[in-house]
């Protein structure tokens, strides 16, 4: 421990008078006059500062001394100090992720083209959490006048503002900070001329400085060889390449969720090959991706999504006329097609025979058609024009699926195959039910740990039950408030890799949400997981009558 | 404050810190809190006294560890409670008796002589001096062994 941070109320009373009939009877006997009777000056006034006293250096000594022990420390992660765990954890090749911060672009909304100074003392608040900027923005009317990062073109929006971005980073690290898409901000001091300043894409980065509880947690992987083995040994592997991975589920032979390792006649399993699922953090993020399009007649346009786009791809949530920013919806998409691409980047590649095996994997590919109704009269088809697409995706796919192919990395007699977890987005709506003369309850407190506490639940149980919610959403109550939470509604869609992007599974009921059995299209607890973006969280309170007591 | 009379001799006696310092022997003195230049001892009757007062001048609550001992003297005196002079004994009876309850269990743990432990505290007189705002106690500790010391306490209060 580095300093001790113990007050005087950290001390059990028992510890103290422990103490005091220690220094009492020590100094008795090498002072055999001396009275030091309850009471006594002697007594008041010296042995028993004394014996406090000694009795914190007591306590310090002792979480010092269990501090060092991992057996301590499992049993209490609170107890040591970061810096001791870290050095004991060190031992066994297991080190802290310290977090980032989450960063994005925040479209500021204006009502006229005029020169718009965002000075970089302006703090941005959305959700009660602060973001900074890293310099002075200035948005400028004419392309002319972009002569540095600095100044950031003013354009038009369809509803006749203008907009422009600045970019922005969060305040402290962590999840929370991870705003998505459409979020609203405010800014302090506000910025002339503003109408509404929203995120302009989903944030990227935010992971939390690791607890000790989470490190402790991954002892067993730092102790575990990083090779394709056991799955310890996998997921020590998976956790050194994306330190933010939340959780793995590793299926393999004889699992009824592998089909890839029954391509035989007898449809039996060989073995050999593994499927490794990954939550690589708490939810999909949405990225834009810019994509040429080509026209096919009847106002409708395609485009194919490579493997390298958006590696495991969920779905595409929108596509937008380029350069468009803060909207809501998007043109419709009239059909997509889910292919795969396996092309050798390596000396060899995973066996894949379907478009099943092949989803939410890095060589998941898509052509997708859109409908834009303003597309010109003379356009003809084959012509080509960008436009911006956004797409869910879990990060770090391809990053975990190399490790797979690397043939110094990759085992001799396996075929493992990376995909993201099959997702099961899920919206959850509660009541707050306030007591009059109660301190309005923190809604976005709420939400964030009831977001938090589904997030973290990975491969674990396969459902979702009521009252992880309700313990979640009662911990970010003030005690003493009133906070009776009921009722809760729940909902999930499951899109499952047989059917994807279309032929989702809706879960819904009051009580609990279970992830069904369904091994065959890729849907069981093994490989799916529930996703609880924040902005799927709907808190109302309600007051709540009460009589005076 | 001031301690009376005389002390004791020291020999074959167990001893306590002397936080009263100026005491004399015989005759009035000035008496001042402290530790003394080189640490200065007590034992008998001294003893007594200065625990009485250390007690009936002590808050309950303001010792950690120790939330039962004390007084509620000082505090009825810090919350304007002595007014008049008839506030003056109804107060001083409780706290007193607060001490008394906190000595007797004290002795009951420890093996001290008779002169050691406390028989009664007596007010035998106060003024209550409006102009001054000071309320003035002369107060007779006596102990078991009927050994008795008076102490003159002034203590500044405040009167509406």
């Amino acid at each position: 421990m580095s300093t001790s941070d113990l007050n005087f109320s950290d001390i059990s009373a028992d510890a103290i008078d422990q103490a005091e009939q220690y220094l009492r009877t020590m100094l008795s006997e090498e002072y055999p006059s001396l009275d030091a009777g309850e009471g006594r000056v002697i007594r008041t006034h010296v042995i028993n500062i004394a014996a406090i006293l000694h009795a914190v250096n007591r306590q310090d000594y002792d979480n010092l001394r269990r501090s060092f022990s991992p057996l301590e420390i499992v049993a209490d992660p609170t107890l040591a100090d970061p810096d001791i765990v870290d050095a004991v954890y060190a031992n066994y090749h297991v080190t802290r992720s310290l977090g980032n911060k989450a960063a994005g672009q925040v479209a500021v909304i204006i009502s006229d083209l005029a020169t718009t100074a965002v000075p970089n003392t302006t703090v941005f608040t959305a959700n009660g959490l602060n973001f900074v900027l890293t310099q002075t923005y200035i948005g400028v009317t004419t392309a002319a006048a972009v002569v540095s990062s600095a100044e950031r073109l003013i354009e038009e929006r369809a509803d006749g503002s203008y907009v422009f971005t600045v970019p922005v980073v969060a305040a402290n690290v962590g999840e929370q900070y991870r705003m998505q898409r459409g979020v609203r901000f405010a800014a302090s001091p506000s910025i002339v001329g503003t109408v509404d300043l929203q995120a302009a894409a989903d944030f990227e980065g935010g992971l939390a400085t690791e607890t000790n509880a989470a490190l402790v947690a991954r002892v067993q992987q730092g102790i575990a060889p990083q090779v394709f083995s056991g799955r310890a040994q996998v997921a020590a592997m998976f956790q050194e390449a994306v330190p933010a991975l939340v959780d793995i589920s590793q299926v393999g032979m004889g699992d009824p969720e592998m089909l890839r390792d029954r391509g035989n006649i007898f449809q039996g399993s060989h073995g050999g090959k593994a499927d490794l699922y990954v939550q690589t953090q708490d939810v999909p993020d949405e990225i834009k991706i810019v994509k040429e399009c080509t026209y096919v007649g009847d106002q409708e346009w395609q485009f194919t999504l490579l493997r390298d786009d958006a590696p495991g791809f969920y779905l595409v949530t929108a596509v937008v006329v380029k350069d468009t920013i803060s909207f809501i919806g998007g043109l419709s998409i009239v059909s997509e097609q889910r292919a795969y691409d396996l092309t050798l980047e390596t000396d060899w590649i995973q066996q894949i025979t379907s478009i099943q095996e092949a989803a939410y994997t890095r060589y998941q590919t898509s052509i997708v058609k859109f409908e834009d109704p303003t597309t010109p009269v003379a356009t003809v088809v084959g012509d080509k024009v960008e436009y911006d697409v956004y797409v869910l995706r879990m990060p770090n796919i391809k990053t975990l699926n190399d490790l797979t192919i690397d043939r110094s990395k990759r085992p001799e007699a396996g075929d493992y195959l990376v995909k993201a977890a099959v997702p099961a987005f899920t919206a959850v709506s509660l009541q707050i039910h306030q007591r009059a003369g109660t301190a309005a309850p923190d809604i976005a407190a709420v939400k964030r740990a009831v977001a938090s506490r589904v997030n973290s639940l990975g491969f674990s149980i396969g459902q979702l039950p009521i009252a992880l919610i309700i313990d979640a959403a009662q911990g970010a109550l003030e005690l003493g408030g009133t906070a009776v939470i009921t009722p809760v509604d729940m909902y999930a869609f499951i899109y499952p890799p047989d059917t994807v992007p279309t032929g989702r599974i809706l879960v819904h009921d009051v009580n609990k949400l279970v992830i069904p059995n369904l091994p065959a299209r890729g849907v069981t607890q093994r490989t799916t997981v529930f996703y609880l973006p924040e902005s799927s969280i709907s808190v109302a309170p309600v007051p709540m009558p009460s009589l005076s007591v | 404050m001031a301690v009376a009379q005389t002390s004791v001799d020291y020999t074959g006696r167990s001893v306590d810190l002397l936080i009263f310092q100026g005491v004399v022997a015989v005759g009035k003195q000035k008496v001042t809190t402290g530790w003394g230049g080189v640490g200065e001892l007590c034992t008998g009757i001294q003893k007594v006294a200065q625990t009485w007062l250390a007690l009936f001048l002590t808050e309950p609550g303001t010792v950690l560890n120790k939330p039962t001992r004390g007084s509620d003297f000082i505090t009825a005196v810090r919350r304007g409670q002595i007014q008049v002079e008839s506030d003056v004994p109804a107060e001083f009876a409780l706290a007193a008796e607060q001490v008394r309850r906190t000595m007797d269990l004290d002795a009951a743990t420890e093996s001290w002589p008779t002169d050691e432990q406390l028989d009664a505290a007596i007010l035998e007189d106060f003024t209550l001096d409006k102009e001054t705002s000071f309320l003035y106690l002369r107060i007779r500790i006596l102990s078991v062994a009927g050994e008795a010391r008076v102490i003159y306490l002034p203590v500044p209060t405040v009167i509406m």
